[in-house]
């Protein structure tokens, strides 16, 4: 009996290699080409460019291809590899064999590993030899080609198992080679589905608080794509690589578990096991919903375009999920578990959008908070305590800590949730609220509001904004020293001023830190185009060795200094400069083209408002803005020594008041 | 050998096999009958260790079967639709079994390339399906197998194989004492082979009986009495069908031929003959009502 096993193992392996050899010799080949073969057309090229280019590592070469291969190889293997499960009369035969399954699943579990070590290790041991024997140093080394086999084995070895666990499981051929990438998208598409969903029914919940780029990690397919296009080097770090491990082992021995339960009787139905059945119609149908739903909120925007989102994906997810159980597409009567999933999914439904929860109302007291986190979005919340936040080091913290200022959030908060009606999610000139509140008991409170911006809320912003606590935390300004500044310089259209005297800097340093203290929040500020740039030089700091403010009309204590010091004159711009200025209603200009087009729109518009005098030119420069459609008037100044015209805007808020006059009076006309 | 203990079987939400239990010795021949989805290939896919049953048990050699490659080794499941390797040739699929089967005997798998005279070099799937079905024979004997369980076998087999086949199976039978449980929708293709039969009828084993008890057991007769038949006819004797044709009864009934002879005598009749008796007749007899339900299964 002994010595039949040995010769068991050649007849069988004969058997696979005559089934799926041609698997291997693709893979062999794709491989061949994508890598040695590129590597010697770049080296033979005359191409300085291709000769020069740059390459990472070993997956910098046709890496769309390898991760196609490595993709689609391995699942094609476990199909046809365990193809004899699937079909009936190869599984009758197989399974009459003096063979148990545990022996069974080894061999071909073994045949595939083989296919797909094979072609790894020739094209591995081609690109050695190549590196030993020709000069292409500037290629690849040693160590990138073992990175290159280990990581590839890895990925695809873990691939092809999760394909033959599912194989084990299905008793359709076709359907195991989707659902083993259902299985490998599983863990990022459907932690996705579920955030993005909840936030639609939790007002003020986060959805990227918790879908970190991290997500990318929990499947091989989307972390190996990341690796390879997007060169994230932040996918496979060693714990990744043991995971992986573990989970090739995992899927491994679940494999043969599963198959030795297996019931043949179920091959070429979708499930060979009858309980998995109802778990994948309903799952099906849960996942599709939830993709539909997410699908019509964010194109459309509306509650009722995600319910009609949730109803057609739930029935189209139920459909497809009892066309494929049931093997044939009537099955349009089989309605009945449809309508029970329907009626739990309302109660849901209800329970969230109520807020029977109590989610949406929570808001911590302020005894319990020890301090909170208020930005922008979430992404400056992870990077607080990093040192490469675009602002400079470490100075990008709103992380308020004071008792007045916690407050001004918790009433901020509480504007919010009591104004949830009006301030639902929408779409045009919103603002972004991410709050983390920490409390004292160590718990966090996370959440994020996008809401529009109206009167009333800046009423609420503005303690938040304008508290020393939060421009202090803000402003990189109140965390140099004098002694560490070079020089200052403030650049405009007339011309610069540099201050490098100790003293001056200074003095000119405490007049700006004042105005910062002192300007109104950003929301309130105008910087327009004409405003003059500071910049701060600092003898350290690195990269980050400039601070960049702007000279902005609220600056009071900077210009009395400029002034003092008669600098002022040559950066602040002087009316005199300017021809003429031209008014215009923006719904007369087009502005699908050019601005250059836009301008002489502008001048050439009927209801143009020409105005030369100096003082209404003055108003105009300090109320002017960047162009904006949105805003209700242009204006087009025309200085004396420059050619083109500069197209700029009012800000609504700060349309002068002899402008709003005209054009009234133009309209009682 | 084999022996199958109430086994029960759902396929699909449907009653395949329910309470069956029958047995077969060593060296016997048993003929499994019944129409098509009377659960005859489930049952055999049981026995040759491929599904599991619900309920029951099945041994062979008073060991489960199910998994158990020893048991395995010495058997032969040979199925209605066959199943080769794909582009493999008859000398290739050989060298499969050869490697499969411990006792694989390479004399006989010679010796049998006269009996069928096919070329070994040949790919198998180009065939049509008597020749398959050769080809699975011509394998399966040559792995000299204990136990040789053959689902629908004769189908597509020209005459000439099928007796050529059917003496390759006795021939084993005789002086190996090789066991065999071939399935049939048709009690007449396999009734000169089969010592034992057993009827599945929806998932039951309606009747096993050995064919040599069931022929000498029941017997046609032929009765007429001068006047009035004797109202206690019957008394003592197992009335299975009763036919009236004017003063002539056609009357079958269970005993020994010489046993129903002297009973019938005591009343003396004026006519009194024994009638031969066909196969079917007497399962469609046997089996009373649910006999005409599977008519079509022995004719």
């Amino acid at each position: 009996m002994q010595s039949k096993t040995s010769w068991f193992s050649k007849e069988m392996m004969i058997q696979s290699f005559y089934s799926v050899g041609w698997i291997a010799l693709i893979y062999l080949a794709g491989l061949l080409l994508t890598l040695p073969m590129r590597i010697l057309m770049i080296w033979s090229s005359d191409n300085p460019s291709d000769y020069y280019a740059y390459h990472e590592n070993l997956f910098d070469y046709n890496g769309e291809i390898q991760l196609i291969l490595v993709f689609i190889v391995p699942v094609l293997l476990s199909i046809f590899l365990f193809r004899f499960l699937q079909v009936k009369n190869a599984s009758d035969f197989m399974h009459s064999l003096p063979i148990k399954r545990t022996r069974l699943y080894n061999v071909y579990v073994g045949m595939g590993v083989i296919y797909l070590v094979l072609p790894v290790l020739i094209t591995g041991s081609i690109l050695m030899i190549m590196n030993g024997t020709m000069d292409l140093e500037n290629y690849y080394s040693m160590k990138d080609i073992w990175s290159w086999i280990g990581l590839i084995l890895l990925v695809s070895l873990l691939i092809f198992v999760s394909g033959v666990f599912v194989g084990a499981m299905t008793g359709m051929s076709a359907l195991q080679g989707v659902l083993t990438y259902i299985l490998l998208l599983l863990p990022v598409g459907f932690t996705t589905l579920i955030f993005m969903n909840t936030t639609y029914f939790l007002y003020g919940f986060s959805p990227d608080y918790y879908l970190s780029s991290q997500m990318i990690r929990y499947s091989p397919i989307t972390s190996f794509f990341t690796y390879v296009v997007a060169r994230g080097d932040e996918v496979f770090s060693w714990l990744d690589i043991i995971l992986y491990l573990i989970m090739i082992i995992v899927f491994y021995t679940a494999g043969i578990v599963v198959y030795k339960k297996r019931h043949l009787e179920g091959v070429s139905q979708a499930f060979v096991f009858q309980s998995l059945k109802p778990f994948f119609k309903y799952s099906v149908t849960f996942c599709v919903m939830l993709l539909g739903g997410m699908y019509f909120r964010e194109t459309q925007h509306s509650f009722v375009w995600l319910i009609v989102g949730y109803v057609l994906g739930s029935i189209i997810g139920y459909l497809i999920a009892e066309m494929l159980l049931q093997k044939t597409w009537r099955v349009f009567t089989h309605l009945k578990g449809y309508l029970l999933f329907a009626v739990l999914v309302a109660i849901a439904i209800v329970a969230f959008r109520f807020d029977l929860t109590g989610y949406e109302n929570r808001i911590p007291e302020l005894d319990e908070v020890e301090q909170v986190f208020i930005g922008q979005g979430v992404w400056h919340y992870k990077h607080k305590d990093e040192m490469s936040s675009i602002n400079g080091p470490e100075y990008y913290q709103p992380t308020l800590t004071k008792k007045e200022n916690i407050n001004s959030v918790i009433q901020l908060h509480e504007f919010l949730v009591e104004n949830k009606q009006s301030y639902s999610r929408s779409y045009h000139y919103t603002r972004v609220f991410f709050i983390a509140y920490e409390m004292k008991n160590g718990e966090k409170v996370i959440r994020e509001y996008q809401v529009p911006e109206t009167e009333e809320l800046l009423t609420y912003m503005r303690p938040i904004y304008e508290a020393n606590e939060f421009k202090e935390k803000t402003n990189r300004i109140f965390h140099i020293a004098s002694e560490e500044v070079t020089r200052i310089a403030v650049d405009s259209r007339e011309g610069q001023v540099i201050i490098h005297e100790p003293e001056k800097i200074a003095t000119a340093l405490e007049a700006l830190k004042t105005d910062v203290k002192e300007a109104p929040f950003e929301e309130e500020r105008s910087k327009g185009p004409f405003v003059p740039s500071i910049n701060i030089y600092l003898s350290s700091g690195g990269d980050h060795n400039e601070v960049h403010l702007q000279f902005e009309s609220s600056y009071e204590q900077f210009e009395k200094w400029l002034e003092e010091e008669n600098l002022l004159d040559e950066v602040s711009l002087d009316p005199d400069e300017i021809e003429y200025a031209v008014i215009a209603p923006s719904k007369d200009i087009d502005f699908k083209r050019d601005d250059a087009e836009a301008t002489k729109q502008v001048i050439k518009s009927p209801n143009a408002l020409k105005i030369t005098s100096k003082e209404k030119i003055q108003v105009s420069l300090e109320n002017s803005n960047w162009a904006d459609p949105g805003n209700e008037y242009v204006i087009v100044f025309k200085f004396k020594n420059s050619e083109p015209a500069q197209l700029v805007s009012f800000q609504n808020k700060d349309v002068p008041e002899f402008v709003k006059e005209h054009y009234e009076k133009g309209e009682v006309k | 050998m084999i022996q199958v203990h109430n086994i029960a079987k759902r396929l699909d939400e449907i009653e395949a096999l329910s309470d069956v239990s029958f047995t077969v010795k060593k060296g016997s021949i048993f003929g499994l009958l019944g129409s098509n989805g009377a659960g005859k290939t489930t049952l055999l896919r049981i026995v040759a260790g491929i599904l599991r049953e619900d309920q029951g048990r099945v041994t062979i050699n008073k060991e489960p079967i199910f998994e158990n490659t020893k048991m395995k080794d010495r058997m032969i499941f040979i199925p209605d639709t066959l199943y080769f390797f794909s582009q493999y040739t008859i000398q290739q699929m050989a060298n499969f079994y050869k490697s499969i089967y411990s006792e694989w005997n390479e004399e006989r798998f010679q010796q049998l390339r006269e009996v069928f005279d096919i070329g070994l070099d040949k790919k198998i799937q180009k065939f049509s399906k008597g020749m398959q079905r050769q080809v699975a024979f011509w394998l399966s004997m040559s792995t000299m197998p204990d136990l040789l369980v053959l689902d629908e076998p004769i189908d597509g087999l020209d005459p000439v194989m099928r007796k050529k086949v059917k003496n390759l199976i006795l021939q084993d039978v005789a002086e190996r004492e090789m066991t065999v449980l071939i399935s049939s929708h048709n009690l007449r293709e396999i009734e000169d082979i089969c010592d034992h039969v057993g009827v599945l009828h929806k998932g039951k084993l309606l009747l096993e009986k050995e064919l040599d008890d069931l022929k000498s057991d029941t017997q046609k007769i032929q009765i007429a009495f001068k006047g009035k038949t004797p109202e206690e006819l019957f008394d003592g004797i197992q009335l299975l069908y009763k036919e009236e044709r004017g003063s002539v009864m056609l009357c079958i009934v269970r005993g020994q031929a010489d046993e129903v002879t002297t009973h019938f005598e005591k009343y003396k009749p004026v006519v009194f003959d024994l009638l031969p008796l066909s196969l079917e007749e007497i399962f469609i007899y046997e089996m009373g009502d649910v006999g005409y339900a599977i008519k079509n299964v022995l004719v």
